[in-house]
């Protein structure tokens, strides 16, 4: 009898080496719920599927999406008695629903050179191992990053290796536009680093406020007019008004300069420009990014009736130092950053005016007779330590002084004028931030300051002092991380404090206030007093905000709340009396302040928003005096509400436009009853609404070329008590219309252009005049409060830029020229001696102002 | 004169600009107008009778007079000018316009309310409120009472200087006030002297024959004043500061001013306590035809004179010249003068 025939003996299973996710079927996501599928797979003898049925269905759109999942499988064959052999096994396919609410973000973009062309074929790596090439379009894409800071570096075989760093958000997609400009690989001996060119980050959008325009530093520097100041881009934003020349007023939505909230680093600072608006306060080598919310901003900011600026600044190199130094006409400004011992990092800065200088050297004149000549400096340092790529801590501080002085001798008394104007303030400030693996982020900034300023004036015999000096404490305290799947949640608190001393005397309409019926160059009122105040004003405001994701993130609902208590402490409730001493004022008041926004993604290129945001601001220190204000002024408060859409008409270029209703109360206005009682000077009974539209078009940098146009067409309006007619707002401006584009050009070659037209301010007619025979100088009688309006304002400006490369250094010439038309553009409304007769007081003539910028 | 107004007149936030210029020729008469407006006594309490004088320079002699009255109606805070505009109107309600009827020269009483209504007095309550805000003084810390003065459409604002009793101040101070204080005396124009280039001068006189200037010659006009002592010295004809009818009868029971700038005590609010000062004067000038240099001129430290550069006109004829002498107190003369151009 024969050996019987053995049994086939399975000697390895299969393995599966490639697997292919299921899509869970759309017709099954809104119930979102899990499933489960088994098939049988018959697999070759080569590994690969070749037959799959059902053997328990989960109903037809599961069993189709896992069907044509296994059929991508690949597998290692199965053996049978140690030779590849062809098998069927049972698999059952899990489908689970999983929602956007990832606790991961994504980093996706495009390299290419600075005229636009891709560059294909380009390893970009991050340090925590992942790596991605390239494509034909320079694109590359990273899935699944856990949150915090990257250091991205782009290299190639025959180009040089280049890095820069992003922030990773869960739940974010960060787009990054890399232009670089690659040089050939040193030759052999050449001891060039071969890591330190330049990477210019453009456009990174992370939308998080319902309105916001955010604008990267290497794009605004390029902008005409700015004379390559960054943060000078603000005032050609959606939503702000033109300010008058050299006065840097920012005026947003129609709210008083006072009313818009300046951060830098989470850091509130009392101004973003210099004296005369020439400049702002952080030196463009210093700024990585600058960001305007016009308004409606969520509930981690408050204390402010009208919009939001927040100035980021780059961080430290982590490679080597690097820095600059840039020289104009105006100022000369020098910048270094860099590493130090261990993960320490520094950033230090500095920038001084010498405008005074300059055209003193150029005239023998006393140039302040005529021109009000800024004189400012700024200087800023900072200290990191990176405990790791998603943990740092920062030491910073900030200074900023700012002079103006003009003023004019004259033989006439009532012509002698002089009025010196200061503002000096210092920041210190420590952040803490760490990004978790599971997505929550933590953000502490406490800051300490102090606050001085000082206007004093003599106008034909009239004096005028205002000096306010404040020490001011803020912290700022937030966590940001995933509730649920499709809840991301940010808590926090949000405290400032500030005791305040002033000291007031003179005439009692100087300064001026929003508000006061007056015409130009109307002598101030000759009835004078004096009064000096202390007060405290402190708030901690709790602030809790959610972001919900619906529909698989095409809806987002961030719903906000801020608990806002304030108190005032005021060290005089009534004037100053030495036989009874003083007696101190004391008030508080507690808000709930809700704020609402809501995104829909009716397609990956169009999004409509809405948003709603109550506010309040708290009285001003200096309009707390028992004489000239009032110690009992409390909050002023506005709501705001908006909505709009964004719209990409083509890659790279989008539409983004809010219609937008704001209304204030509260206001702070002089007393307008005959005999007002005392310590009411100010009553807080103005009211105040802005309503209107705001359009953007915007082309982000591709192929060397950016710019927007932006136009805001709007009306604000206040009233100085309730049931009085709506007049114009101060600062009202119907159309608000901004052009700008840079192209370059190659070679190192950039130009760009901007074109401004605005309405102009409201102002009161001088409709007569009378004779005041006592001061010996006329009186204007006035006509309707705000009833005519300066010209309208347009302007055209230019600039052209060179750069050269050495080696690791670079130099940059331009020539920015303001108002190459030199048109004459109205800025005021003058009036003769006796107001028979009207002239324009014109802005700036052409204004070229070269300059020079080194980076190394 | 030619004025060219300057940016710098204003406390705008403007701060580079171009300036337009104006050729205001805004010394040059041409028509009756009411250039000053004097208060005798130039400082009066309430329920004292003054008189108010109106200078008009009336270049064509017509003879025209404005009419008067007292404006009532107290300024509201949101109010920057100096008067309260319903007191602007001619033929206001007369609870705001009091009138005085019309003249040269009209008489009047200080009203009862005028220191709650224009001076430190708390005004009347509203019911079931308290007091309200008293006035802010003048540097000088005057009040003043306004007085409207209408001439064909040209309205003219002038003023009596009150005497009230300050409110609200330690009680030491008002009690070193009330004993220093001396109530402002108008300044008068001892001299206007006429100086060629040359350096010679001539003193013009009212009623004296007229003075020939060339066409177009550059002359300069001297206003002078009295000089008031600087320390307070009994027998120097002037009731001074640290002075009173005790310690210095002969100028002192019937207290004298001085029509120069006077020393005077006032109360500084910032120190909280009595400081004394002197009066700044300065001369406005007006002329029918010619130019000058400036509108206004003072006196430089230690002088009693000021004085300002007149272009004669192109054409002949006689021209009229005034100078009005003001304090910083409200007080003020007048002085005119006849030129002859050849």
């Amino acid at each position: 009898m024969g050996e019987a025939l053995a049994k086939p003996r399975l000697t390895k299973p299969p393995k599966l080496v490639t697997f292919v996710e299921a899509e869970y079927p759309e017709a099954e996501r809104s119930e979102g719920s899990t499933a489960s599928v088994v098939l049988q797979i018959a697999i070759g003898e080569r590994g690969e599927v070749t037959d799959a049925k059902v053997l328990e269905s989960a109903g037809p759109n599961f069993d189709a999406a896992a069907l044509a999942a296994v059929r991508g499988f690949v597998f290692e064959p199965a053996e049978i008695d140690g030779k590849p052999a062809a098998i069927r096994i049972n698999y059952r396919y899990e489908f689970v629903f999983r929602d956007a609410a990832p606790t991961y973000g994504v980093l996706t973009g495009v390299v290419r050179l600075r005229d636009g062309a891709p560059l294909s074929g380009v390893a970009v790596a991050l340090d925590n191992g992942a790596s991605a090439v390239t494509d034909a379009e320079g694109r590359f894409h990273f899935d699944e990053l856990a949150p915090g800071k990257y250091r991205v570096l782009l290299s190639r075989d025959d180009l040089k290796t280049l890095q820069t760093e992003e922030s990773v958000e869960a739940g974010q997609k960060l787009e990054s536009t890399y232009e670089v400009e690659f040089e050939p690989l040193p030759s052999e001996g050449d001891e060039e680093e071969v890591d330190d060119l330049e990477i210019v980050v453009t456009a990174p959008k992370l939308t998080k406020q319902t309105v916001s325009t955010r604008v990267d530093a290497k794009d605004a520097k390029r902008v005409a007019g700015t004379q390559g100041d960054v943060l000078k881009i603000v005032e050609n934003l959606p939503g702000v008004a033109r300010a008058t020349a050299g006065s840097g007023r920012l005026v947003v939505w129609g709210a008083a300069p006072e009313d818009t909230r300046v951060y830098v680093d989470g850091v509130r600072v009392p101004l973003l420009y210099h004296f005369g608006g020439l400049r702002s306060i952080v030196p463009s080598e210093l700024v990585s990014s600058v960001e305007l919310v016009p308004g409606a901003y969520g509930s981690p900011y408050g204390r402010g009736l009208g919009g939001l600026v927040k100035v980021d600044t780059r961080d430290p190199s982590l490679e080597r130092v690097r820095g600059g130094a840039t020289l104009d006409l105006l100022d000369a400004s020098v910048a270094a950053h860099g590493p130090v011992a261990g993960d320490y990092q520094f950033a230090l800065a500095g920038r001084r005016s010498h405008l005074d200088f300059v055209l003193n050297q150029a005239t023998d004149d006393d140039l302040d007779e005529f021109f009000p000549i800024p004189r400012y400096y700024d200087a800023q340092a900072k200290l990191r330590k990176n405990f790791s790529p998603t943990e740092s801590l920062e030491l910073s501080g900030l200074l900023s002084s700012d002079t103006l002085s003009r003023g004019t001798a004259s033989r006439d008394p009532a012509d002698r004028k002089r009025e010196t104007r200061e503002l000096d303030f210092q920041r210190v400030s420590l952040r803490y931030q760490k990004a978790h693996a599971d997505g929550t982020k933590v953000d502490v900034v406490p800051w300490f300051g102090r606050d001085g300023s000082s206007l004093e004036t003599q106008f034909g015999g009239i004096p005028s002092l205002l000096e306010v000096d404040a020490t001011v404490f803020g912290l700022r305290a937030s966590v940001m991380g995933r509730v649920t799947p499709s809840i991301t949640g940010t808590a926090g608190i949000d405290v400032e404090a500030s005791s305040t001393s002033a000291r007031r005397r003179g005439s009692f309409s100087t300064p001026g206030r929003e508000g006061d019926t007056r015409a130009f160059g109307q002598p101030p009122s000759d009835q004078i007093n004096t009064d000096t105040w202390e007060s405290v004003i402190g708030s901690a405001a709790p602030f809790v905000e959610a972001d919900v994701e619906l529909a698989g993130g095409a809806l987002h609902i961030v719903p906000g709340l801020r608990l806002d208590p304030y108190f005032v402490s005021v060290n005089r409730r009534v004037p100053a009396d030495a036989d009874v001493g003083d007696i101190g004022a004391y008030s508080s008041n507690i808000a709930v302040e809700p704020r609402l926004s809501t995104r829909i993604a009716l397609s990956k290129r169009a999004t409509i928003k809405a948003a709603y945001g109550e506010y309040r601001q708290p009285p001003l220190p200096e309009d707390l005096s028992a004489v000239f204000g009032n110690p009992l002024l409390g909050a002023s408060s506005a709501r705001h509400v908006l909505f709009g859409g964004a719209f990409e008409l083509f890659p790279g270029l989008s539409l983004e436009t809010t219609a937008f209703y704001t209304q204030s109360e509260g206001l702070a206005v002089r007393n307008p009853v005959s005999a007002p009682l005392v310590a009411e000077a100010l009553v807080g009974i103005g009211e105040g609404r802005s309503f209107g539209t705001q359009f953007l078009l915007r082309r982000e940098a591709k192929d060397g070329v950016f710019g927007w146009i932006a136009y805001t067409l709007l009306r604000s309006e206040r009233r100085d008590e309730p049931g009085a007619a709506y007049r114009l707002f101060d600062y009202d401006q119907t159309h608000v219309l901004t052009a700008l584009a840079a192209y370059a050009l190659g070679a190192g070659f950039d130009i760009g252009a901007r074109f401004r037209f605005s309405s102009g301010y409201p102002r009161t007619e001088v409709t007569g005049a009378y004779y005041d025979a006592r001061r010996d100088l006329y009186e204007p009688t006035l006509g309707p409060h705000n009833g005519i309006r300066i010209p309208y304002f347009a302007e055209l400006d230019v600039r052209a830029a060179k750069r050269w490369t050495f080696g690791t250094n670079e130099l940059e010439v331009y020539v920015d020229v303001q108002n190459v038309t030199n048109r004459g553009n109205a800025e005021e409304i003058a009036y003769s001696s006796d107001y028979s007769t009207k002239r324009y007081i014109e802005g700036l003539p052409i204004l070229p102002v070269a300059g020079a910028t080194f980076g190394f | 004169m030619r004025t060219k107004l300057s940016i710098l007149i204003s406390l705008a936030a403007t701060t580079v600009a171009c300036v337009p210029d104006f050729d205001t020729e805004s010394t040059l008469v041409t028509s009756p107008r009411v250039v000053a407006i004097r208060s005798v006594p130039a400082e009066a309490r309430e329920g004292e009778a003054v008189e108010f004088e109106a200078l008009v320079a009336d270049p064509e002699d017509s003879g025209v007079e404005p009419s008067f009255s007292l404006c009532l109606a107290r300024k509201p805070l949101t109010e920057l000018g100096p008067v309260n505009p319903a007191c602007l109107v001619r033929g206001a309600d007369e609870s705001v316009l009091d009138p005085l009827g019309s003249g040269a020269r009209v008489s009047a009483t200080i009203p009862a309310t005028a220191c709650a209504s224009f001076g430190p007095e708390r005004p009347e309550p509203r019911p079931g409120e308290p007091a309200g805000r008293p006035v802010d003084p003048d540097s000088s810390g005057g009040f003043y009472l306004p007085v409207v003065a209408f001439l064909g459409s040209d309205v003219t604002l002038g003023a009596s200087r009150l005497r009230c009793d300050l409110a609200g101040i330690p009680r030491n101070a008002a009690v070193e006030l009330n004993q220093r204080y001396r109530v402002n005396e108008n300044p008068a124009v001892d001299e206007l002297e006429l100086v060629r280039a040359d350096g010679s001068s001539v003193t013009l006189r009212d009623g004296d024959d007229a003075v020939t200037v060339e066409r177009g010659e550059r002359v300069t006009f001297r206003v002078r004043w009295s000089e008031c002592p600087s320390e307070s010295e009994c027998g120097d004809g002037v009731c001074g500061a640290r002075e009173d009818a005790a310690t210095c009868e002969a100028d002192c029971i019937t207290p004298k001013g001085c029509t120069g700038a006077e020393r005077y005590a006032v109360y500084d609010a910032e120190s909280q306590s009595v400081v004394e000062r002197a009066e700044a004067l300065f001369v406005s000038y007006l002329a029918s035809g010619g130019t000058f240099e400036e509108e206004r001129s003072d006196a430089r430290a230690g002088e009693s004179f000021a004085e300002n550069g007149w272009r004669a006109p192109a054409q002949s004829g006689p021209m009229q010249v005034w100078g009005v002498l003001r304090d910083d107190r409200g007080g003020s003369g007048f002085v005119s003068a006849l030129v002859q151009v050849k």
